[in-house]
């Protein structure tokens, strides 16, 4: 027994004991769920700092050779223990959301806790085929967790099924082409690196670089997460699309981009155009969504083109500032998902026309999504201006004006359609039907996750140099406070992307940039403190109320609103954005429905052949029995 | 070679019934049929003309029993099938029994619940 084991037994044993417990038990599913996710995240915080590797050889499937190895290094390893966080969090709100509902909270604790083990063990593995297992594992928990409790969550969960699925079946043959041409061993792999300049290997690195796209959910291959989104609660939309699935995804794409594959500059710029599209692409959809959870999918989508973009330059100021997206859009993004739920819970809509004025009752979840709200739109000094802040810096370093553009210009369109979510669900008027609605129906557990990730987004933002300085930076090889090479690696890996801005050793104050939080959170709090003085000084009214006149007719407040769905309604009828738009909200460009369409003619000739009829079947059969007779006495 | 065509009529007659008929008691007699037409064909696979039982006698030569016994091994295997098909038969008579009970028919043809 090892302890590198302990993040994927716990929560595997767990899950399943919570699976195999009488329905009626609630409070023991609850404690076991709740715990077991605790217990996750304690091992993975103790193992924080343990280096090593352990192997037991488990079969050798005629030339595909199944390891049960693992590995934890740098980048695992918080890796790892962040997961565990995201699970004792999405336990803890899960608590409050079957507080005093029905549904079956034994499933939903067992599949969350099977799909973090799942996501321990894709983190931890040493064998390709392992990792293409636990892989497998997290992609049938989120298919499961999807269409648990809900009957409207079903199409989702069949959509994303499908659209990981072909992820998974790239991984599958891209991993297997890897270890028929060089080895099963990860470490291995890592020690001698493909150079990607033949077009097998270019093959394998797009094939993997599918199987990350389609798990964090980049364009071309996002289409599941808004369909999902739709359906399913707003706690497995905040674990697997809004968190563990970008970690995957992500490390996953580092991974193949910084420690198998040597890309070259061809694929690097795909990986980089890719991402930018992304931005751009799912931001205009989400500026023009009106159900509040499906707007928070397609900034989940958005999101991953940072990732994209900043691993995609290669720089390693552009690598560290990937990941270190990657932790905080988790966390916000998380938070924004908890937050819709919660608002969800007690109005019961989601509908951005119908939600209104929720300010005063529903004070802690408006705290919370706000300040989520400015780190996704990279606001300083919250944590994703941080990370934000490192990608532009990479653009910048890589010499990609363009990319820099699309990066600002996305960010500043998260930011309004963060104002349109803000607007239409906590401000202006208040609708007669929310009258009633009050917050903490959940109990403790919600609130608390909210506010925790909430507390998180600040706390890494104004102290964003320590998980740099400990965590991410020496995932990728680099020493505290060292000074920084162009090319990016990891584990200090000798020979990985080619540098962008020279090998030499660059002189900076701080290793990664010229962002210092610190620093900028200082004259941020003078700049406010400056401000609120001279308005006291000055006798500055910050706030006045006046009863809106309507010619002198008695004040309705169901009519007189204006709700935030009419905001940006002319981005599309923009010439080039607005057709592009129609084309994506009809499914047009949605690789899912395309293969429907193909695929339809050919079910139809299928169903006619299902007739029903025992004696059709028997009939096939027999065909069947004697192709196989004939093929044996010809051979 | 008479039996080995009577075990292939037998396995005609049986899929006959199996693959026309629309009764299913027929289609049941139809799958017993073909049953016993690959029972008799194993027991002929085994069989030497002019063999005796494999039974081997204390002093009996080893080459001389071998040469002259016919091969259990399809015996046994029958036997066993014919045990199985035993209760075969009764499932399949008890199915048609709660078919006719839920669709009061026994017309195959009726039962396309499946289609599509």
């Amino acid at each position: 027994m090892d302890n590198l084991l302990l993040p994927i037994v716990i929560p595997g044993a767990v899950g399943l004991l919570v699976l195999f417990l009488p329905a009626r038990m609630r409070a023991l599913h609850l404690l076991l769920g709740i715990g077991g996710a605790l217990a996750t995240f304690g091992a993975g915080a103790l193992l924080i700092d343990t280096r090593g590797a352990v192997s037991w050889p488990w079969m050798d499937l005629g030339g595909l050779q199944l390891d049960f190895a693992l590995k934890m290094d740098a980048f695992s390893s918080w890796a790892v223990a962040f997961t565990g966080l995201m699970a004792v969090l999405t336990a803890a709100y899960g608590a409050g959301w079957f507080r005093g509902k029905g549904g079956a909270p034994g499933r939903y604790y067992a599949w969350l806790l099977l799909a973090t083990a799942g996501a321990c063990g894709v983190l931890l593995a040493d064998n390709l085929l392992l990792l293409v297992l636990f892989w497998e594992l997290v992609t049938l928990m989120l298919f499961l967790l999807a269409a648990t409790g809900r009957e409207e969550g079903a199409p989702g969960a069949a959509k994303a099924f499908g659209v990981l699925g072909l992820g998974d079946m790239a991984l599958l043959v891209g991993v297997v082409l890897i270890g028929l041409d060089r080895t099963w061993s990860i470490s291995e792999l890592a020690a001698s690196p493909l150079i990607a300049d033949q077009a097998s290997y270019v093959l394998m690195y797009v094939l993997l670089l599918v199987a990350a796209m389609a798990k964090a959910g980049a364009m071309p291959l996002h289409s599941w997460i808004p369909t999902m989104a739709t359906g399913t609660h707003a706690s497995v939309m905040a674990f697997l699309p809004g968190a563990v699935d970008k970690i995957l995804g992500i490390y996953l794409l580092a991974r193949i981009s910084l420690d198998w594959f040597v890309p070259g500059d061809g694929l690097r710029l795909a990986v980089m155009t890719i991402g930018a599209l992304t931005i751009l692409g799912a931001v205009f959809m989400a500026m023009i969504q009106h159900d509040l959870r499906r707007l928070l999918s397609f900034h989940a989508v958005s999101q991953v083109g940072y990732m994209l973009l900043g691993i995609g330059t290669g720089t390693i100021i552009g690598v560290v500032g990937g990941l270190f997206h990657m932790l905080n859009n988790a966390i916000y993004k998380a938070c924004l998902f908890l937050g819709a739920g919660s608002i969800e819970r007690e109005t019961g809509t989601m509908d951005l026309g119908r939600l209104g004025g929720l300010v005063r009752v529903m004070p802690l979840t408006f705290g919370a999504m706000f300040v989520a709200a400015l780190a996704i739109s990279g606001i300083p000094p919250l944590n994703g201006f941080a990370s934000k802040w490192l990608i532009y810096e990479a653009c910048v370093a890589a010499e990609m004006p363009l990319f820099l553009i699309a990066a600002l210009f996305g960010s500043a369109l998260t930011l309004a359609s963060f104002v349109k979510v803000l607007h239409s669900v906590f401000w202006g008027p208040k609708p007669t039907e929310m009258d009633g609605v009050r917050e903490g129906g959940g109990g403790i557990g919600m609130p608390l996750a909210m506010v925790t990730l909430a507390g998180l987004c600040i706390l890494l933002g104004v102290f964003a140099a320590w998980p740099l300085d400990n965590y991410i930076g020496p995932a990728v090889g680099l020493e505290a406070g060292g000074a920084v090479t162009g090319a990016a690696t990891l584990e200090g890996n000798p020979a990985a992307w080619s540098d962008v801005d020279g090998t030499e050793p660059v002189d900076r104050p701080y290793p990664l940039g010229t962002l210092e939080p610190l620093l900028l959170t200082g004259l941020l709090a003078v700049g406010v403190l400056v401000l609120l003085l001279l308005a006291h000084a000055g006798q500055m009214r910050m706030r006045r109320v006046r009863p809106v006149f309507v010619g002198g007719q008695p004040f309705d407040r169901d009519e007189n609103r204006f709700p935030g769905t009419e905001f940006y309604r002319t981005v599309q009828d923009l010439p080039a954005v607005g057709p592009a738009l129609r084309l994506g909200a009809s499914g047009q460009l949605d690789p899912y429905e395309a293969a429907q369409r193909a695929g339809t003619p050919a079910v139809r000739v299928l169903r006619r052949l299902h007739s029903g009829l025992v004696r059709d079947y028997l009939f096939w059969c027999l065909l069947g029995i004697a192709v196989v007779i004939a093929v044996l006495i010809g051979s | 070679m008479m039996m080995y065509a009577l075990a292939a009529v037998l396995l005609g007659v049986g899929l006959y019934g199996l693959l026309v008929k629309r009764h299913l008691l027929k289609k049941v007699l139809g799958l017993l049929i073909v049953e016993h037409a690959v029972n008799l064909f194993l027991i002929q696979l085994g069989y030497i003309d002019g063999g005796i039982a494999p039974i081997r006698t204390a002093g009996e030569e080893a080459a001389a029993f071998v040469g002259n016994a016919v091969d259990p091994l399809p015996q046994v295997l029958v036997l066993t099938s014919i045990v199985i098909g035993l209760g075969l038969a009764m499932l399949m008579v008890a199915l048609t029994l709660r078919i006719y009970q839920r669709y009061g028919s026994l017309d195959a043809d009726r039962m396309s619940e499946l289609k599509g």
